[in-house]
């Protein structure tokens, strides 16, 4: 019994100790981590099952520059991981695109949006109750957005797009996305990318 | 050759217990330092790092974000993501606090908290910058270990009526 123990402790040792580093590894300076959802497309496109690599050394100092796509906490579900891109950082002033307010970011917020929201006024990337909707009724753009008006009235359309579009506190940030790693045909790096017009900086 | 074997397995051992230090403080539990008036008298009203009290704050609660009423609470300063703050746990997600001294009553929404200090007089809290998403949560405080006088376990304590599940 002793022997067999002798003899698979380095092994267990081992294991454990890779273990560790690679948890710590993961935690500090870069992991992997899947997309899901429509969101950020094209940038990122959940369906083709992609992987990007998630560095924290970002974390160490906050520092975060506009146009980055970033992983954090979503503020209405701690359990559940966004990946958005940061268009804005404490101080600046932003344009919030679906009621034309301008609103200043406070201090230690940032605003985070979804590419998606930015590309198509095509109300698939609005959430559920909007794409059934658009796909029955559809589609001159003056019908949608008539469309979107009624919703909005009713808090339906509202809260489907703030969804996409986010102001939270930036110690929810839990990393930065540099590359795309899967599959190989897809293999990049994910650009800072900012929207035109949008915002004003301090 | 020797001096480098010597060397190698020194540098191994210590490469392991810094991971094994950093893995537990990361995920099992922490001690923390407590400053500020904000909790007294359940900690001592201290400005620097060594006059505080020092506590256990435990970080496996984040994995089942088990928290209930009452318990004390370490969190990322909404307003200065680089400060912790230490205060305890009103309200969960879905009921509604009133607001002290108005008779206002707020509902708070999915996936926030609402925080106080111990003592209202000085402390700010959600009081003042409003309920915070529990993915700030670092940890929750257990116990006080030093100084020894005040050694024991941080209890579990609820302001009278405040709080209203609808």
């Amino acid at each position: 019994m002793a022997r067999a123990l002798a003899f698979a402790w380095p092994y267990a040792k081992f294991c454990i100790v890779g273990g560790l580093f690679g948890r710590t590894f993961a935690d500090w300076c870069a992991s992997v981590a899947s997309v899901d959802g429509e969101s950020m497309s094209p940038t990122l496109d959940g369906h083709q099952a992609e992987r990007m690599l998630v560095e924290k050394r970002c974390l160490y100092t906050y520092d975060f520059t506009r146009g980055d796509v970033v992983v954090l906490l979503s503020p209405r579900n701690h359990r559940e991981v966004l990946v958005k891109r940061l268009i804005a950082l404490p101080g600046d002033w932003i344009q919030v695109p679906e009621n034309q307010e301008i609103r200043q970011i406070p201090q230690g917020h940032c605003w985070v949006e979804g590419d998606n929201a930015a590309n198509s006024s095509d109300s698939r990337s609005y959430g559920p109750v909007s794409y059934h909707l658009s796909a029955l009724l559809a589609c001159s753009h003056e019908f949608h957005t008539l469309v979107r008006a009624a919703l909005s009235i009713c808090g339906l359309y509202y809260t489907s797009l703030t969804f996409l579009c986010l102001q939270v506190p930036l110690g929810l940030m839990q990393g930065r996305v540099t590359h795309v790693v899967w599959p190989p045909q897809r293999i990049r790096r994910v650009d800072r990318n900012m929207p035109e017009g949008r915002i004003m900086s301090q | 050759m020797g001096t480098y074997n010597l060397l190698w397995s020194i540098a191994k051992r210590n490469v392991t217990t810094v991971l094994l230090g950093i893995t537990i403080s990361d995920r099992c539990v922490n001690i923390i330092s407590v400053t500020g008036e904000s909790m007294h008298p359940t900690f001592t009203a201290a400005d620097r790092v060594l006059q505080g009290d020092f506590v256990l704050a435990e970080r496996r609660c984040l994995e089942k974000y088990e928290f209930s009423h009452g318990d004390v609470i370490l969190f990322k300063c909404p307003s200065n993501h680089k400060e912790l703050f230490v205060k305890r746990l009103i309200a969960l997600p879905g009921e509604w606090v009133q607001l002290p001294g108005s008779p206002k009553v707020t509902k708070i929404p999915e996936g926030h908290c609402w925080v106080e200090g111990d003592n209202a007089a000085r402390s700010l809290d959600s009081r003042s910058f409003g309920p915070i998403p529990l993915g700030l949560v670092q940890g929750r405080v257990t116990h006080i270990i030093w100084p020894p006088s005040k050694i024991g376990q941080v209890e579990r304590k609820m302001p009278e009526g405040r709080i209203s599940q609808i």
